[in-house]
């Protein structure tokens, strides 16, 4: 969850197409949405925690036009403050990250990049300080009836 | 003396070699500017967001302020120019955007299309509604482009207005259409500098206006900070070609320096209206690459 509620074009990205084999995101799934997915798609999450992304063309033996869902655009944002650790590498400044891959989050125990919380709520409010790209989504969230953000917590348990 | 002379050797020598390496003049630093109003410099100032870039005052709902303030701008340039929320509970929320129509990562052609493509992105949403087809407008004598979606509870509007080549984007979220609307009206308040429907109330911005035709004199930036990233970097051109203002919207500080000291000894034809040289707005694209690649 962290880009604000803009079109694809407005986003702060670094695109990963530098990798040997291009992504294409898309927000579709191939099965019907949950409530909670559709909560997550609703809010703004699904801008960077892209949930579909396809493979281009590759030389390597099914690797071509294979789709899979990271929950994750792979690209670099800006995270705020609040999360900011002060490291910098490569070209990321000390307060920018790769999105996440929410593959399996369900399977976690600890969340974000240095293990700060257990708690799903925690984490994505987490997401929110001066400075971050998903302040807007956080907004849309915490503005959610307490069965909508329920919904998207069981959503994401179920990864 | 021969101290000096060795120096000056020196020196010529090295000039000699940056200039051939280069291919472009070197001289000595510019001279400072003044500063002038750049997007990110909005504020609020007695209950009014005010941005003098885009001559923009837009007085804030009874009982709202500014929230978490946004990252910088994108490599795209794309700006958070502010967040606005109610004082107490969360119940809705005002988000002012701004994209750089010389930078986009995906280029949109002018408003009306930028709303057509939102409009579309969230069509493809599960559960979304397009409650409000994209639609022309005026609001305070300007064109604007709007479009109402909902989903989740939430309800929403975007209106984007063309201003000095930025899209400049109010997104509207509400927990109820009642506040959707009340937030809507809120835009009535909105003011603009100059003439309505102007392209500009500054100078005029022109895409591609530093090609060889118009560049007399460049000087080259000292490649530094990181190889490969793209700067983008908008100028104001004098009425008499010279650059009055450097802008440069993402970089490192060392980054940020050497284009601004290289930049400020461009020269260009002067931009020419109705016989009269008029200053002028553009945009330029750095990207450094390690010598000798």
């Amino acid at each position: 969850m962290l880009a604000p509620p803009t079109p694809a074009s407005g986003l702060s990205t670094r695109s990963a197409t530098a990798t040997p084999v291009a992504l294409v995101g898309s927000a579709r799934s191939s099965t019907p949405a949950s409530r909670g997915q559709q909560v997550f798609a609703n809010v703004g999450c699904q801008a960077c925690h892209v949930l579909s992304l396809t493979t281009g063309k590759s030389v390597m033996t099914g690797q071509s036009n294979v789709t899979f869902q990271p929950l994750s655009d792979f690209a670099v944002h800006d995270m705020g403050t609040g999360l900011a650790d002060g490291v910098s590498q490569g070209n990321a400044g000390g307060s920018e990250f790769r999105t996440a891959p929410l593959w399996g989050v369900g399977q976690r125990t600890y969340f974000l990049h240095d293990g700060r919380t257990n708690d799903l709520n925690a984490a994505i409010q987490q997401h929110a300080s001066d400075g971050s790209e998903a302040n807007g989504v956080i907004q849309n969230f915490n503005m959610l009836g307490a069965a909508d953000k329920q919904s998207v917590l069981n959503y994401l348990r179920s990864l | 003396m021969r101290r000096d002379v060795l120096y000056l050797g020196a020196a010529t020598c090295l000039a000699g070699w940056l200039a051939w390496h280069s291919s472009v003049v070197i001289s000595p630093r510019g001279a400072a500017m003044p500063a002038l109003p750049v997007p990110e410099d909005g504020t609020v100032v007695e209950g009014a967001y005010r941005s003098e870039y885009f001559g923009l005052t837009y007085p804030l709902p009874r009982g709202w302020m500014a929230g978490a303030s946004g990252p910088a701008p994108s490599p795209s340039a794309d700006y958070v120019l502010g967040t606005f929320v109610p004082e107490g509970e969360l119940t809705a929320n005002i988000l002012i955007t701004a994209q750089d129509l010389f930078f986009a990562a995906e280029p949109t052609k002018d408003a009306a299309a930028m709303a057509d493509d939102f409009r579309r992105s969230m069509s493809e949403i599960a559960g979304m509604t397009i409650d409000r087809e994209p639609s022309q407008l005026r609001i305070a004598g300007r064109a604007v482009h709007r479009v109402d979606f909902s989903g989740v509870g939430l309800h929403r509007a975007m209106f984007v207005f063309e201003i000095r080549c930025h899209l400049l984007r109010f997104n509207l979220t509400a927990r109820d259409p009642e506040m959707l609307a009340s937030l809507a009206r809120s835009l009535d308040d909105l003011s603009f500098a100059g003439t309505p429907d102007a392209a500009s109330s500054g100078p005029v911005c022109l895409k591609g206006y530093s090609g060889a035709e118009t560049l007399l004199q460049k000087v080259a930036p000292l490649p530094v900070g990181p190889a490969f990233t793209p700067i983008p970097v908008r100028i104001i051109i004098a009425a008499d070609g010279g650059v009055k203002q450097v802008h440069v919207i993402r970089a490192t500080p060392d980054q940020r320096r050497s284009i601004e000291d290289a930049l400020r000894q461009w020269k260009f034809r002067p931009y020419v209206v109705d016989g009269r040289a008029a200053e002028v707005e553009t945009g330029l694209l750095f990207r450094f690459t390690p010598s000798g690649r």
